[in-house]
C-alpha cells in the first residue's frame, strides 16, 4: 500500500500521517522519489490503511500486492503444530486416567465447634503457608507482607533485571538465585505437609 | 483467535520459540477444559450448604460420566498450575522474559497468582470438614493484617460467622470473577506471543 501525499505537504503534516499509521499499529517509510511525497506502508492491514484517506493531506492511497503475495506464497508448516496436538491429547489422556485412578473424593460433614488436629493444604498453598507459620500468630501479617515484596520483585523482573548478558552461564546469579528459591520452595512445602 | 492460529500454521516456528509457544498453547487448552468440565458441573451442583453434599454425591453416582468431569476438573486445576509454575521458573531462569516483551511476563506472573485462587476456591465448594477449616484458617490469617485485615476478613465470609454467604460468595469468585479474568489475561498472553512469532518470521504483527 502507497499513500500519496498532496503535492506540497509539510514535514509536520508528513509526520501527522506517520503517526496516524502508528496509531493504528501499521508501519510506513517515507519514499523520496520527487514531486509528491510518498509512504510505503510495509506492514498492517489494508482496512485500516483505507482510513488514512479520511486526513486532509492524504491524497490517494495505492493498493500493492507485496504484501499479499508475501503472506499467500508463504509455505505451510503444520508439522510441529501436529507434534503439538499429539503431546495435548496425550496430556489429556493422562488426566483422564488419573481422575479415573485417583479420583477427588466427598470429605466429612462440616463439625464447626471440634477443629481437626491438623488441616491438610493443597501442595500449592503450603509453601507460602509454612512460610508465614515461621513468624509468631501475632505477626502473621509481616509473613505475608514479606512475601508481598518477594511476589512483588518476581512481578517486576523485566523492569530490575536491565543486564544485556543473555547465555545461562552469564546469568549464573538469577539462576542461583531461582535454585535456592525452588529449594526453599520444595523445604516448606515438605515441611507444612509433614506436619 | 482463529486467524492468529491460521497464520501460525502458515509460519515456520523459530526453535528458540517453540518451548515457549507449547507452553502458552497447553495452558490455554488446560484453561478451556477447565471452563468445559466447569460448565458441566455448574449444572447439577447446588451452592447452598445444606444441599452441596447431596449435589456433589449426585454428580459423583448419578449423573452419567460425572466421576469424570469433576475428577479431570480437579486434576486439570493443578496440572494447571504446575504448568503455568514451570513456564515461569523457565523464563525466570532463561531470560526469556527480556526476548518475548515484559507484557507477557506481567500477564503470566498475574495468572498464575489467579490460578491458585481459582483452585483453591474451588477446593471451598466442597464445603466439607477440611474445606471449612481450610477457609477458617486462610480467614483467620487475613484478619491478623493491621487496619484492612478485619474488613477483608468480613468480606470474604459475607458477615461475622463463616455459613451459606461465605459458600455464595466463594461460589461466585469462582465461576463468574476470577476466571474471567483469568481468560483475558491468557488470551493477551497467547496473543502477544503470536505476535512476537508472526514478527519474528516477517510476517504482518
Amino acid at each position: 500500500m502507497i499513500v500519496v501525499l498532496r503535492q506540497g505537504s509539510t514535514e509536520e503534516e508528513i509526520a501527522e500521517v506517520l503517526r496516524d499509521l502508528e496509531r493504528r499499529s501499521l508501519r510506513g517509510r517515507i519514499v523520496h522519489a520527487g514531486g509528491k511525497p510518498l509512504i510505503h506502508v510495509t506492514s498492517g492491514s489494508t482496512r485500516r490503511a483505507r482510513r488514512l484517506l479520511r486526513l486532509d493531506q492524504v491524497e490517494a492511497l495505492v493498493p500493492t500486492s507485496g504484501p499479499r503475495v508475501r503472506v499467500e506464497g508463504r509455505r505451510f508448516y503444520p508439522y510441529y503444530f501436529v507434534n503439538l496436538c499429539a503431546g495435548f491429547v496425550l496430556v489429556l489422556g493422562l488426566l483422564v486416567l488419573l481422575a479415573g485412578q485417583l479420583p477427588s473424593g466427598m470429605g466429612v460433614e462440616i463439625d464447626a465447634q471440634h477443629p481437626p488436629s491438623e488441616t491438610q493444604f493443597p501442595w500449592y498453598a503450603r509453601a507460602p503457608l509454612a512460610f508465614v507459620a515461621l513468624f509468631p500468630e501475632s505477626l502473621a501479617w509481616l509473613g505475608w507482607l514479606v512475601l508481598l515484596v518477594l511476589a512483588g520483585v518476581v512481578f517486576f523482573l523485566p523492569t530490575l533485571d536491565r543486564s544485556q548478558r543473555r547465555t545461562l552461564r552469564e546469568r549464573w546469579w538469577i539462576v542461583a538465585a531461582g535454585i535456592l528459591a525452588g529449594i526453599g520452595w520444595l523445604y516448606l512445602t515438605l515441611s507444612e505437609g509433614a506436619r | 483467535m482463529a486467524h492468529a492460529l491460521w497464520g501460525l500454521l502458515r509460519s515456520p516456528v523459530p526453535p528458540e520459540l517453540r518451548t515457549d509457544l507449547a507452553f502458552g498453547l497447553l495452558i490455554l487448552v488446560l484453561f478451556l477444559m477447565q471452563v468445559a468440565t466447569g460448565i458441566l458441573l455448574t449444572l447439577y451442583y447446588q451452592p447452598s450448604p445444606a444441599m452441596v453434599a447431596e449435589s456433589v454425591q449426585f454428580i459423583m453416582r448419578d449423573v452419567s460420566w460425572g466421576w469424570l468431569v469433576r475428577g479431570t476438573h480437579h486434576w486439570s486445576a493443578h496440572a494447571l498450575i504446575a504448568v503455568c509454575g514451570i513456564h515461569l521458573a523457565r523464563s525466570f531462569c532463561l531470560g526469556t522474559y527480556r526476548r518475548l516483551g515484559s507484557a507477557t511476563w506481567y500477564a503470566s506472573v498475574v495468572v498464575l497468582a489467579l490460578l491458585v485462587v481459582l483452585t483453591f476456591s474451588g477446593q471451598i465448594l466442597a464445603w466439607d470438614n477440611e474445606a471449612y477449616w481450610r477457609l477458617s484458617r486462610v480467614v483467620r490469617q487475613v484478619e491478623s493484617i493491621p487496619a484492612i485485615g478485619r474488613s477483608l476478613a468480613r468480606v470474604m465470609r459475607g458477615g461475622d460467622e463463616m455459613g451459606a454467604t461465605t459458600l455464595s460468595r466463594t461460589y461466585s469468585a469462582h465461576t463468574m470473577l476470577v476466571p474471567w479474568l483469568v481468560w483475558m489475561l491468557i488470551f493477551l498472553d497467547t496473543w502477544l506471543l503470536v505476535r512476537c512469532l508472526r514478527i519474528r518470521v516477517g510476517g504482518t504483527p
